[in-house]
């Protein structure tokens, strides 16, 4: 993961935990934390982009799966199958926030 | 009833013997033609009693067939329950299908699957012989009840122990059973397995048991060939659990009260589905795999989920491609002999058949090992994941042993042996979404990718999140914006849901009915049905190709070959699409058939491209050409060129997509609207709610309710701060200037300017002003000062329009210069005013210095200091007084002390500076002691001069005075002594202080601010949307639906009239139409109206105008009809004026029953037991017969009984009239004597002059035995408090001191009672229903027993004539006339507890003759026979079955399992039926877990409890002074209708 995605992810996650107003919880705590919700969240917008492949191209991706392409080969590939990775991105991750923070 | 029937092979063995028969080589033409016939019965969805009683050869029927043998046959007579069991004929029909025919020897067919250990075992052995018939191999009937047992589930005919013990076996059990079907040990016959169908007729059956004798074909020798298969179902099981999943949550949403249901939709159905999706899917999963059973969800049938899985076996066996569907994902692959598993599994079956592995537990085991050793070495690719698979090594296991054990070499039977692995799809083809998504997640997870989505994507998602959600915190001037976020966001998610659920829905919807499911109803799945793909039934496909390829002249012209190539073309492109695509283009007819179904579909095209195959050429020349077909292309070649069935699909897949997307769009756009709404409503209600809580959170509501202030600074909600804009606005906004000032001098001028602190002030080169702010911006510029320090009225306006506020604060000041000069004396004084006191002298105390010299205090004045010089320290002028006397002054009266004076600061000297200024002195404090210095700065000092050494006084005066009060003008003074100086000061050298004003201008500048002030923090709650949205309906099993053209409200008995035919004769005259319905009153109550809303009621004017009515119109149809009925009127005789009740009875043959009959009629009693009113009610009887048919002595019964009445009640005559009348035989019908009968009341009741109560018809039968003594008065009763009310109906009994006797007939009427109790609570009784039963689930009018007003009968027009069902018409036609039109309203037909009882002899006799008890009423040898059999003659033919025995007891299993069918076929779900029949099994004695459900079938398997409760019955039967009549043995207790739930 890039800084600068990791950076925006978990400014997005500390966002979402200032919300909860979680009860004081010491740093290590607080980086498992916004670790687990990091993966959760990547887990829920992998699935979505997963969803979201149009079915003639479920068949690529799972030879892609097979023979262990790298990440730019993979995500090269949902790009080109017209999967609109940031919107969906976009709105699982509203969607978290949204689930997470009991809204 | 001695032969007990089993079961014969399923239809699947039979597809699985077609199967084998197929690969069994190129067939002859005579093979071809009775594969084409037997195929031809199997998938041209005939059922399976079709092809029972179709089979020409009797095969299936075995040599004792007894197909048609009903055993569950219902009957009876002119009774109203007797024809309700005619109604259920259809099921019984049904049921019939599916049971027995006896046979003592069947061919065996394939052999059972058992669940062993966690796999399934499937035993399948296939012969294969060059060009001869298969041969089948015998079983007794002892393996074959248990395979029936195991296959089919136990039926009617087994012998119940053989059903215990089949259904009590444990899973080794079972196996062990299995093992010995297949195996040799169950006989001596060697195990040569093959179709059973391939047999058909009495050479085959020989030339099989031939052949079975050694194991080979007689003809070849050839050994059998053995397939060992396994199947992977992994994918299968997770589809199957998704599948079982959102049914479940479905069943869950659609139960329960609306509350509950809105409740569960928003929770289960909307914001957790996904989790409980999962939930109930992981639980669904575990019990797939603990079941090994993909099924074991879909059905509790285990029968039929055995067939299910048989299916897939034997799809897999085929020889033909077309039985595997790579393009679902299938595959199929053989397992080479010597790879590692091929070695294993021989190696295994060897060691088992030579005594290395002992038993089946041990071979499955190591089994087991051998897969698990396979895994690990990475052959997963060849088996599959192995979550779920089925094999059939069990039973090939034993087959090889048998082999070998009669003769075979072990090598050759494994050289023969294939062995295939594989994958299947079983199930329909539209795609679990889920599952597909699972899959790949899994995959992924697994796999070293990182993410999908790329990290400058995620990052400018996560930016734009959180952009998004830190713009719900913000000021006002956000807050509209801010107020719109929850709504938006709510809209977005509702939307994305909506989006992603009504997709959802289309699959589980087409993937249900594709299944043969079958909607229960409701919007959404009609919706959902309109974007399906159109799909045909495979039953269908099979059919048509089976009639296109089986005709004698099949393929015999050109025409042929094109419909027969069209028709495969069309079934290949429908399973290709079906299968890459995903989708369902073919349904089947139950979810457990699929394989079945499948299967016989894809035999059906393989065996069409054999057949089309050397056809091809024959097709048409222009047809040919111009599709590009050449003679030498293969048919699958071919039938890809047929491409309009590809465009024909194609536009219906279009423009159901295109109807789903339009669908979609408003689900999506209301969806997102209400999340809009409820997201927007919801926020901003909590938001207010939450302020109630928070104290630094202010909110509108909690102002308006505390009306207390804002919070300063603190947080506000939306509305808050909507409310209160002025305060929260950011920005720009100005606000007042600072009260603090900076002072600037306007140069070069006395003027200055004081600035607020927030700005400051510059001066220009011209002197022009100008002001800014902190940051250096000009407010104003260029103002003009004027010379003086003063602001021009320019300046002062252009700060006044800038809203600078300007003060003026200018001033005057005086300034003070001092001078040396020398003045005169008085104006020393004046220079001196301060140190001054204007004094007024009141008095002198006397001062007498005349002669004589007397003197006192008067010149007590001297110089003090040394000597008297008057010169003290430093120079200073001293003087004393001290040598004043204490009464030295007096004046007169007045008198002071010089001393006190002095204490207290009243004794001064005042010195005077010239005679001119004496009255204002300076004034200089005595001390107490005397003494008087004079400092040297004071002014006073300047009259005083040191001459010497000796101080004089050049001064006026220098009085010591005594202080006498302040006017506020003087001070009053009264001199004690003085000392009068020279007077000689005429000037004087004096410092001059001299004071000029002048003004000195200031100006106040007050300058507001503009700065952006950070308003009060608005807050927005982002809140869930709440879209309360509809799932989809319930599915029911397809074989609870009725048939397609079946209509509910037909029955068999009366002629069979339909709900088409009752909607025609109302429509016929729609007059006729009379709707009554129930409406809620203002306080909650239902209350009944007519159709104008009128309430309903009945009096005596409405009922006479339609008798009226009815009657004129009757005569005006056939005037000679007015004489009859007045003739019948006259020799019935007058109706009593208040007469309630008619009773009328057609009495034809029954002057046996006639004197009972009217003693116990005439015994009626009142609701307190008291002999009621004879004037209520008469007894009319028509005795009635056929022209030409001698009368028999019902008449002289009559008037004997009248005569002995009349004679025992002191010549009171009974209320009893009679008529004799012989009918025409066009006329000579019960419904024609019931007619005439009643229409005679109705026009007595006319004549009547003075009715002032409307009059009931009682219909009675003359053959009643027992008669209620409330008959009368319950049916007064239950009308006149229920005007709605058109007809009753009580309990029809049954003699229980004669039914008692025997336990199939008192059970059977028990249970018949119980069941309609059940069946026609409410719920079930709507007759939109595609459930409905017509009969059982309303109540019926009957021929006796039964009440109606006469003005219902009238409304209806009467009897029919009829033979039979006149009595059931009366209730169809009230409730037609009371319905809308279109479908009955149910609810003017009430019950009474009445319970009048009639013989038993029908119901006897149905048991006797086995056939309907009403079948053949009023007719035939029959009908006499049993009016004149004594009862217990009748009763003795069916002695058979008084009591349950070992003999009788599958007769009474099979009756158990009709129970159930009554249920099942008068309630909408399996589980409603299974509700129902609990009861109704109860009240015949049997306890809960005496019996057990398996699918729709209920099997006893304990018969301790019904037996000892039907002695017990019959022995308090027998005690009882007084016996309760009604039939009650195992002890029932009515239904509680509105607590009972059965859902």
């Amino acid at each position: 993961m890039s800084m600068e995605q990791n950076d925006a992810l978990e400014e997005f996650i500390n966002d979402m935990l200032a919300q909860k107003k979680l009860p004081g919880v010491d740093e290590q705590v607080h980086t498992q934390l916004v670790s687990d919700l990091k993966n959760r969240l990547m887990d829920q917008i992998d699935r979505a982009v997963v969803e979201g492949l149009p079915s003639d191209r479920i068949d690529g991706f799972n030879e892609l799966l097979d023979k262990e392409a790298d990440d730019q080969e993979i995500q090269r590939y949902i790009v080109e199958s017209g999967v609109d990775s940031r919107r969906i991105s976009l709105e699982t991750m509203l969607r978290f926030r949204a689930l997470y923070l009991g809204e | 009833m001695s032969e007990q029937p089993i079961s014969p092979p399923t239809q699947q063995d039979v597809l699985a013997a077609l199967t084998a028969e197929l690969e069994a080589g190129p067939p002859d033409d005579e093979r071809r033609r009775r594969i084409q016939r037997e195929i031809g019965i199997i998938v041209g969805n005939t059922r399976l009693s079709e092809i029972v009683s179709n089979d020409p050869t009797g095969v299936w029927a075995g040599e004792e067939d007894d197909a048609n043998e009903h055993q569950t046959s219902n009957a009876d007579s002119s009774s109203a329950d007797q024809r309700a069991q005619d109604a259920h004929i259809p099921m019984a029909e049904r049921r019939q299908a599916a049971a027995p025919v006896t046979s003592r020897r069947y061919r065996r067919a394939t052999a059972p699957i058992t669940t062993i250990g966690t796999t399934p075992q499937v035993a399948r052995v296939e012969t294969r012989s060059q060009d001869g018939p298969q041969i089948p191999d015998e079983i007794s009937d002892d393996e074959l009840r248990i395979v029936a047992a195991q296959v089919n589930g136990p039926t009617q005919g087994e012998q119940p122990q053989e059903q215990q013990i089949a259904e009590e076996l444990s899973d080794d059990e079972l196996r062990i059973s299995a093992a010995q079907v297949n195996g040799p040990t169950q006989g001596t016959q060697p195990l040569v397995h093959e179709a059973a169908g391939s047999a058909r007729d009495e050479d085959s059956a020989e030339e099989a048991s031939d052949v079975a004798e050694d194991g080979t074909d007689e003809e070849d020798g050839v050994p059998p060939r053995l397939i060992l298969s396994f199947i992977d179902q992994s994918q299968d099981a997770e589809d199957a659990a998704r599948l079982a999943a959102e049914a479940r949550l479905t069943g869950e949403l659609n139960s329960g009260g609306r509350f509950r249901r809105m409740i569960r939709n928003a929770w289960k159905g909307s914001i957790a589905r996904e989790f409980y999706i999962l939930k109930y899917k992981r639980q669904a999963s575990e019990q797939i795999l603990s079941s090994q059973d993909i099924h074991v969800h879909e059905t509790a049938d285990r029968a039929g989920r055995a067939n299910a899985q048989l299916a897939t076996i034997a799809r897999f066996e085929s020889v033909y491609d077309e039985a595997v569907h790579t393009d679902a994902g299938e595959r199929k692959e053989m397992i080479a002999d010597d790879s590692e598993f091929g070695r294993g599994i021989k190696d295994l079956l060897r060691q088992y058949v030579e005594g290395g592995i002992a038993n089946p537990e041990a071979l499955e085991e190591e089994k087991n090992r051998l897969l698990s050793r396979l895994a690990e070495n990475g052959d997963m690719d060849l088996l599959g994941a192995g979550t779920v698979r089925i094999d059939n090594l069990l039973g090939i296991a034993a087959s090889v042993k048998g082999m070998v054990e009669h003769g075979q070499s072990i090598d050759d039977v494994l050289a023969g042996m294939s062995i295939y692995t594989g994958e299947a799809r079983s199930n329909v083809r539209t795609e679990v979404d889920y599952g597909r998504v699972d899959r790949m997640l899994e995959k992924l997870q697994r796999s070293k990718v990182g993410s999908l989505v790329g990290p400058e994507t995620l990052g400018l998602a996560a930016a734009a999140a959180l952009i998004a959600t830190r713009a719900g915190r913000g000021s006002l001037l956000r807050a509209s914006g801010v107020m719109l976020i929850p709504g938006v966001n709510g809209a977005v998610f509702g939307a994305i849901r909506e989006n992603k659920r009504v997709k959802e829905e289309r699959t589980q919807h087409s993937r249900e009915m594709a299944q043969g499911k079958v909607a229960e109803g409701g919007r959404r799945r009609e919706q959902m049905d309109q974007t399906r793909y159109e799909t045909v039934a495979a039953a269908d496909l099979s059919g048509s190709l089976g009639q296109l390829f089986d005709a004698e002249d099949a393929l015999s012209t050109p025409e042929q070959v094109q419909a027969a190539y069209e028709l495969l073309s069309s079934v290949e492109a429908r399973i290709r699409l079906s299968d890459q695509n995903s989708i369902d283009l073919i349904s089947y007819s139950e979810v457990t058939r699929i394989e079945e179904e499948r299967l016989a579909l894809d035999i059906a095209r393989a065996r069409a491209k054999v057949m089309l195959q050397p056809h091809l050429g024959n097709l048409p020349d222009e047809y040919r050409s111009r599709l590009g077909i050449e003679s030498s292309d293969t048919v699958d070649g071919a039938v890809g060129r047929y491409t309009s069935i590809l465009d024909t699909i194609n536009a219906d897949v279009s423009s159901k997509d295109a109807a789903f997307s339009k669908l979609k769009r408003r689900r999506v756009a209301t969806a997102a609207a209400t999340g809009f709404v409820t997201s927007e409503l919801l926020s901003l209600g909590t938001q207010e709610g939450v302020a109630f809580a928070d104290s630094s959170y202010d909110g509108l509501l909690e102002n308006m309710v505390t009306d207390g202030d804002p919070s300063e600074g603190g947080r506000q909600t939306v509305l808050q701060g909507l409310a209160n804009p002025g305060e929260n606005v950011p920005g720009e906004r100005v606000v007042a200037p600072v009260s603090t000032h900076e002072n600037y001098t306007l140069a070069d001028t006395p003027g200055s300017v004081d600035v607020s602190s927030t700005h400051s002030m510059s001066v220009n080169e011209d002197g022009t002003v100008g002001f800014r702010d902190t940051q250096g911006a000009v407010v104003i510029d260029n103002l003009a000062v004027n010379d003086d320090g003063t602001l021009p009225q320019t300046t002062l306006d252009a700060l006044n329009a800038n809203d600078i506020n300007v003060i003026d604060k200018g001033s005057f000041v005086t300034d003070e210069t001092t001078t040396t000069r020398t003045v005169p004396t008085n104006e020393f004084v004046d220079n001196h005013k301060a140190d001054t006191t204007h004094i007024r002298r009141e008095l002198w105390y006397d001062n007498d210095t005349a002669a004589p010299r007397f003197e006192k205090n008067e010149l007590g004045l001297s110089w003090g200091g040394p000597d008297n010089s008057g010169v003290g320290d430093d120079g200073v002028v001293v003087m004393s007084v001290a040598s004043m006397t204490e009464d030295g002054s007096y004046h007169g009266l007045d008198y002071t002390n010089w001393q006190q004076d002095a204490s207290r600061g009243e004794l001064k000297l005042a010195v005077s500076a010239s005679k001119d200024t004496q009255s204002d002195v300076f004034m200089l404090s005595v001390r107490p002691d005397g003494t008087i210095e004079v400092p040297k700065d004071s002014p006073a000092a300047h009259f005083f001069e040191n001459n010497d050494g000796q101080m004089t006084f050049n001064g006026a005066y220098a009085e010591v005075v005594e202080l006498n009060g302040d006017t506020g003008e003087h001070t009053s003074v009264r001199p004690l002594a003085t000392l009068v100086g020279e007077n000689s000061v005429d000037t004087i050298e004096d410092t001059v202080v001299e004071q000029t004003t002048v003004f000195v201008p200031n100006y106040e500048i007050n300058i507001p601010t503009t700065e952006i002030v950070a308003a009060r923090e608005v807050e927005s709650i982002p809140m869930p949307p709440i879209i309360p949205r509809r799932s989809l309906e319930r599915v029911l099993p397809a074989q609870k639906i009725s048939p397609a053209g079946l209509d509910p409200f037909t029955y068999a008995y009366g002629g069979g009239r339909s709900l088409e035919d009752m909607r025609k004769w109302v429509v016929a005259d729609p007059s006729r139409l009379r709707t009554r319905r129930q409406v809620e009153t203002e306080d909650g109550q239902l209350r009944w109206v007519e159709n104008d809303g009128n309430p309903v009621e009945r009096n005596v004017t409405n009922e006479r105008n339609m008798l009226n009515s009815y009657l004129e119109g009757q005569f005006t149809a056939e005037p000679q009809y007015r004489q009859y009925i007045q003739n019948i009127a006259d020799a019935l005789g007058p109706m009593g004026q208040k007469c309630r009740v008619s009773v009328n009875i057609p009495a034809w043959m029954e002057e046996k029953n006639l004197r009972n009959l009217l003693s116990q009629y005439l015994d009626q009693r009142d609701k307190d037991g008291n002999p009621l009113d004879p004037g209520l009610f008469e007894v009319n009887i028509i005795v009635n017969r056929k022209e030409g048919t001698a009368p028999d002595g019902s008449v002289g019964v009559i008037n004997q009984f009248i005569d002995q009445y009349v004679a025992s009640h002191n010549g009171q005559r009974p209320n009893v009239r009679f008529v004799d009348v012989e009918f025409k035989e066009e006329i000579a019908t019960v419904g024609y004597a019931r007619k005439v009968l009643t229409d005679a009341a109705l026009l007595r009741s006319l004549s009547r002059t003075d009715q002032d109560q409307p009059l009931y018809i009682e219909s009675e039968d003359a053959d009643l035995t027992n008669v209620d003594k409330r008959v009368i008065a319950n049916l007064i009763s239950k009308l006149d408090r229920n005007p709605h009310l058109d007809a009753v109906h009580g309990i029809e009994g049954r003699m229980p001191e004669v039914i008692k006797d025997n336990d199939l007939l008192v059970m059977r009427r028990n249970a018949w009672e119980v069941f309609l109790l059940m069946a026609r609570q409410k719920k079930f009784r709507n007759p939109n229903s595609g459930s409905w039963n017509a009969f059982a689930n309303r109540t019926i009018t009957g021929g006796w027993n039964t009440g109606y007003s006469a003005e219902a009968y009238a409304m209806i027009g009467g009897y029919e004539n009829l033979r039979a069902g006149e009595d059931l018409t009366i209730g169809e036609r009230i409730s037609m006339v009371r319905g809308d039109g279109n479908y009955p309203n149910l609810e003017t037909i009430g019950t009474v507890p009445t319970r009048t009882e009639s013989s038993p002899r029908r119901f006897i006799n149905e048991i006797i003759r086995n056939k309907s008890a009403y079948d053949g009423f009023g007719e035939g040898p029959d009908e006499q026979r049993i009016r004149d059999m004594p009862l217990t003659d009748l009763m003795s033919e069916i002695s058979d079955f008084a009591r349950i025995s070992d003999d009788n007891r599958a007769t009474f299993a099979g009756e158990a399992d009709m129970f159930y069918g009554w249920c099942l076929s008068a309630s909408p779900t399996r589980q409603d039926a299974r509700e129902m029949v609990k009861r109704v099994m109860r009240s015949a004695g049997y306890r809960e877990g005496d019996y057990t459900f398996s699918g729709d079938k209920l099997i006893v398997t304990n018969w301790d409890n019904v037996t000892t409760n039907l002695n017990a019955y019959r022995t308090q039967f027998d005690r009882a002074q007084r016996p309760n009549r009604k039939l009650i043995i195992g002890g029932w207790k009515r239904p509680d209708l509105r607590t009972t739930v059965m859902t």
